[in-house]
């Protein structure tokens, strides 16, 4: 019968070898190189609360930028003067914001710079 | 080892149960790489023709497929998932060096670079006539390169190499009947030319 070349070849055993021992020792050093799955969940999570302790640093930061462009009185109370004769005045007023009062409120940068300027 | 083979076959739902639980998954990893680490090489080794980049694609596929474990959800058998990470793997690799030696085939061209590797590689220790197989193979584009594989060496089923690869049952029949005329073709015109 006439086989043909590719027929011819396939009855023949594999011409790839490995080295001696390779495939005994496979399982142990695919293994070995496998990272820990605790360690890399912990890793994950780093990752994860990453961004929002960045975010939380740049609120820190914020505040205490505020309270030392507003000011401190005697108390360690902040104030923001309403009139511009007594803008040095150290003395708490009852229409005064405190650092307290704009970080629990949503006042923003601008809505304060717009009070400021709404004063002068 | 045929009849570790019969029992991870009957295991397979009791492994992919144990993957599922982090204190069992590493010791279930275990019986994985156990199973298929032989046939995954060779899949990738007929591809990329080296046995230290056939070692090397080896180790990334069980690495992405280990950090990817929990993903794994048995919606396709575990064989599937593993051969489908092995081929993707081989083929950015293959695409990779392509670019690195600006290499492109066209036509009935042998893929040089390849074929260097192949003659370089000292564990490769076929005859001529295997040689030769391996260059007419080296014509295809590598994705019908590893179809032909699968085939003509791991008489695998279509319809198994359809859920690797993605492509249907219809196209892949006619792309191996086409590697095996063109294998064919340059065997024959070899012989050819052997004679005068």
């Amino acid at each position: 019968m006439n086989t043909s070349p590719l027929e011819k070849s396939k009855s023949k055993k594999n011409p790839f070898t490995v080295p001696t021992g390779y495939f005994e020792n496979l399982t142990n050093q695919v293994m070995v190189s496998l990272p820990d799955k605790e360690i890399e969940i912990h890793h994950r999570v780093w990752k994860k609360i990453t961004p929002w302790i960045y975010m939380a640093a740049m609120i820190t930061g914020l505040a205490i930028g505020l309270r030392w462009i507003v000011g401190i009185d005697a108390n360690g109370d902040a104030v923001i003067s309403t009139n511009k004769s007594s803008q040095h005045s150290i003395k708490p007023e009852t229409d005064a914001i405190t650092v307290e009062d704009v970080l629990l409120s949503s006042v923003g940068e601008y809505d304060l710079y717009e009070y400021l300027f709404e004063n002068e | 080892m045929i009849l570790y083979y019969l029992l991870f076959m009957l295991n397979e739902e009791e492994i992919i149960q144990r993957l599922q639980d982090k204190k069992k998954q590493r010791a279930a990893f275990t019986e994985i790489v156990i199973h298929f680490s032989e046939p995954l090489y060779w899949q990738i080794r007929k591809m990329v023709l080296s046995h230290d980049d056939a070692n090397d694609l080896l180790q990334n596929t069980f690495m992405k497929s280990w950090m990817n474990i929990d993903s794994f959800r048995g919606e396709s058998k575990l064989s599937t998932w593993l051969y489908r990470i092995a081929v993707n793997e081989t083929i950015t690799f293959l695409n990779r060096q392509k670019l690195k030696n600006q290499v492109s085939i066209t036509g009935d061209k042998v893929d040089k670079s390849l074929l260097d590797v192949l003659e370089a590689d000292r564990y490769f220790s076929g005859d001529d006539v295997q040689l030769n197989l391996q260059r007419a193979i080296l014509t295809l584009p590598d994705k019908q390169r590893m179809v032909f594989n699968m085939k003509y060496f791991d008489d695998m089923k279509y319809e198994e190499i359809s859920e690797i690869t993605g492509t249907s049952v219809g196209a892949l029949k006619a792309s191996y009947h086409h590697a095996v005329k063109k294998i064919e073709d340059y065997l024959a015109s070899d012989v050819m030319h052997g004679e005068n």
